[in-house]
């Protein structure tokens, strides 16, 4: 056990000085995240989708409907109250704007309310809708009556409650660090044989046990911070939540991070030397990356590719991540997905133990 | 008191034979060198006793343990340090020294390894940014972290410059100092001569001849050794065989060897042919045959790096 944790010691010590191991494997995400979150976020702008739910029509409702409508960055939708809401709450939406029922009777009574409902996460669709509504309601206040104010602009946040797109986005990407970092272990696997390492190892006391155990664990304490500084991340720029218990999460992410590290272990015992490791792990992680709902969903597949899709060891991580985290699913919803990956990981296993190489 | 115990060990890679049918001792205390060229089977020998590679049959002990099956016993007593074998980049010297320490039941103190090596001002420093004489000082360092009986030594001055080899050799010479037993490879002659107590002459898999240094060129040398260093390249001719009393010679670029056991009268005849050929030297030695001659000799080849 002390063999393992000075292994383990030693394994922490070194990364903490290789610049480059940290920045790929804990940046890169992050950089996916921001660019993907920018995309998403430059939709909002350029297009914002607002919905209108006009429960009083009348000429006053039509002007400011018609102002809001003119500028040029809303997409208006319009439709029921329920309906606009729910697709609010989807991330569908950015922001809706309500006149309520007794809109009219209410302006006569010079208290009439503009309810505006926005997502946090789209704070400036809130506030151009909300400076367009002050700027129209102006002109009625002004055209109308003397006292201030009759028309005022409320505005309240709603928190999305299903899954907004950069929602999605983040578990995929959670889930694909985890393939990364999991396939990129064989490189410090051949480095380590190919130096000449292992041999060195192989002459002292120090059983080959000692060193996977550490090796794996290692990973695991990398692979688990660099899950959680993803998922603070989307936390703090996008406000993904985790709706999902944290510790069922955590179990799926460590079941991934094992299942990939086993199918690292295939990769170090092929590849012959370092050179190769790369291009090898691109083999296999490429496809899963496109073909697992990484950026796409795997419905938007087509149909003669699903077969493949299936049995895609990526595509079960990620079903299970987004179940938790966006959908909050329990352990039992997820089952299907854990046995798939639990398959996975021993046959992995069994093949790496049979094809691994120490010389 | 033999410390390690080889008889008639054999291996192959496919059709190579490795090793082929080698015996010997390691005596307690004495610094053993398995000298050779490339490819000679040192390597695959050294590893064989250390327990890094299986044999295909023979007997090896050390220490009166059978390394093939008490493995894990011979490990805690003997030190390695392997040919090529890297570092682990990112540590530090101590890092490093105190990670293969922690292997160990017994264990040397580190702080003191360091001063005997020469290593104390770098203990803080990464291994990547080590020169390549105190890399092979970590390595030898790092092989002895266990206070070993046995010490192997596979190439330890392969690559180093002049000084930091015979740098190396006074390290080497300390260990033995400790009452430790030292089996090394080295394919130089001057080090196998100059550091070894006892020589085994390796060549395709086999042991030529056994013995210390001196015993081997007494036996294979009663001659003196002429050399004579010419201005231009001299034909490399039997012709210097056609002199009287001239044991053996080599023609090789401007150097002509002679070996005898009438120096002066084959010197004499050596230069008056020399002077009919018009060919004019720059250098003539007389001197005691040395190992490189008796290498010469029972392999009919020089080692060249």
């Amino acid at each position: 056990m002390n063999k393992t944790l000075k292994l383990l010691q030693a394994n922490l010590l070194e990364l903490t000085r290789n610049r480059a191991a940290i920045f790929w494997t804990i940046m890169f995400p992050i950089m996916f995240i921001l660019i993907f979150g920018l995309i998403y976020t430059n939709n909002d702008t350029s297009k914002l989708k607002v919905g209108l739910v006009v429960n009083d029509p009348s000429p006053v409702t039509q002007q400011i409907s018609d102002s809001v409508a003119k500028i040029p960055v809303f997409e208006i939708k319009s439709g029921t109250q329920a309906d606009l809401e729910d697709q609010l709450k989807n991330g569908k939406l950015s922001a809706v704007i309500i006149f309520g029922q007794t809109f009219s009777q209410d302006l006569a009574k010079q208290k009439a309310e503009i309810i505006i409902k926005y997502d946090p996460g789209s704070q400036t669709t809130a506030q151009i809708a909300i400076s367009a509504l002050h700027a129209a309601t102006e002109q009625i206040n002004q055209g109308i009556t003397q006292v201030k104010q009759p028309v005022t602009v409320v505005s309240t946040s709603v928190q999305a409650q299903k899954t907004r797109q950069i929602d999605w986005l983040v578990a995929g990407i959670l889930g694909m660090s985890i393939m990364q970092l999991g396939l990129f272990s064989s490189a410090a696997l051949v480095t380590l044989r190919e130096k000449k390492i292992l041999r060195r190892f192989a002459v002292t006391p120090v059983s080959r046990i000692h060193i996977v155990i550490a090796q794996v664990l290692f990973r695991l304490c990398f692979g688990l911070t660099q899950s959680t500084v993803l998922l603070i991340t989307g936390r703090l720029v996008y406000h993904v939540q985790i709706d999902g218990n944290i510790l069922l999460m955590y179990g799926v992410i460590i079941l991934g991070l094992m299942m990939f590290l086993a199918m690292g272990y295939i990769i170090a015992s092929l590849a012959k030397n370092e050179e190769v490791v790369e291009p090898l792990v691109q083999v296999f992680s490429m496809p899963m990356m496109f073909l697992s709902g990484v950026f796409f969903p795997i419905d938007l597949m087509p149909k003669f590719i699903q077969p493949v899709i299936k049995i895609l060891p990526l595509s079960y991580l990620n079903n299970a991540l987004r179940a938790v985290i966006n959908n909050n699913q329990s352990l039992y919803a997820i089952r299907m997905d854990i046995t798939v990956m639990a398959i996975w990981l021993v046959v992995s296993l069994v093949v790496a133990v049979r094809l691994f190489k120490w010389e | 008191m033999s410390v390690i115990k080889v008889q008639d060990l054999h291996k192959h890679y496919g059709d190579l034979q490795a090793v082929d049918g080698i015996s010997f001792d390691v005596n307690e205390g004495e610094i053993f060198g398995l000298l050779g060229p490339n490819g000679a089977g040192k390597t695959t020998t050294i590893e064989i006793i250390e327990g890094l590679r299986p044999k295909d049959n023979g007997v090896v002990e050390l220490l009166n343990l059978d390394v093939a099956k008490k493995l894990q016993d011979v490990k805690e007593t003997i030190g390695v340090q392997l040919q090529a074998s890297s570092m682990i980049d990112l540590l530090t010297v101590r890092e490093i020294l105190n990670l293969f320490s922690s292997f160990y039941k017994h264990r040397a103190d580190i702080n003191k390894l360091m001063h005997d090596m020469n290593l104390t001002e770098k203990a803080k420093t990464l291994t990547k940014e080590l020169s390549g004489g105190q890399k092979q000082r970590l390595a030898i360092a790092l092989a002895l972290v266990n206070d070993p009986l046995v010490v192997f030594l596979d190439e330890p001055t392969t690559g180093l410059d002049p000084q930091a080899r015979r740098s190396l050799w006074e390290v080497i010479r300390s260990i033995q100092k400790q009452k430790k037993t030292v089996l090394l490879t080295t394919h130089y002659m001057e080090e196998a001569e100059v550091l070894c107590d006892r020589i085994a002459i390796m060549d395709h898999g086999k042991i030529l001849a056994m013995d210390t240094p001196q015993n081997l060129i007494n036996t294979y040398f009663k001659e003196k050794t002429i050399e004579i260093e010419f201005t231009e390249q001299i034909p490399q001719l039997d012709w210097c065989k056609q002199i009287p009393k001239v044991e053996s010679c080599h023609a090789d670029g401007q150097l002509l060897t002679l070996y005898t056991t009438h120096s002066q009268t084959v010197l004499s005849k050596t230069l008056e042919l020399a002077a009919a050929e018009k060919w004019t030297f720059k250098d003539v030695r007389i001197r005691s045959a040395t190992l490189e001659d008796v290498f010469l000799k029972l392999t009919g080849s020089r080692i060249r790096e």
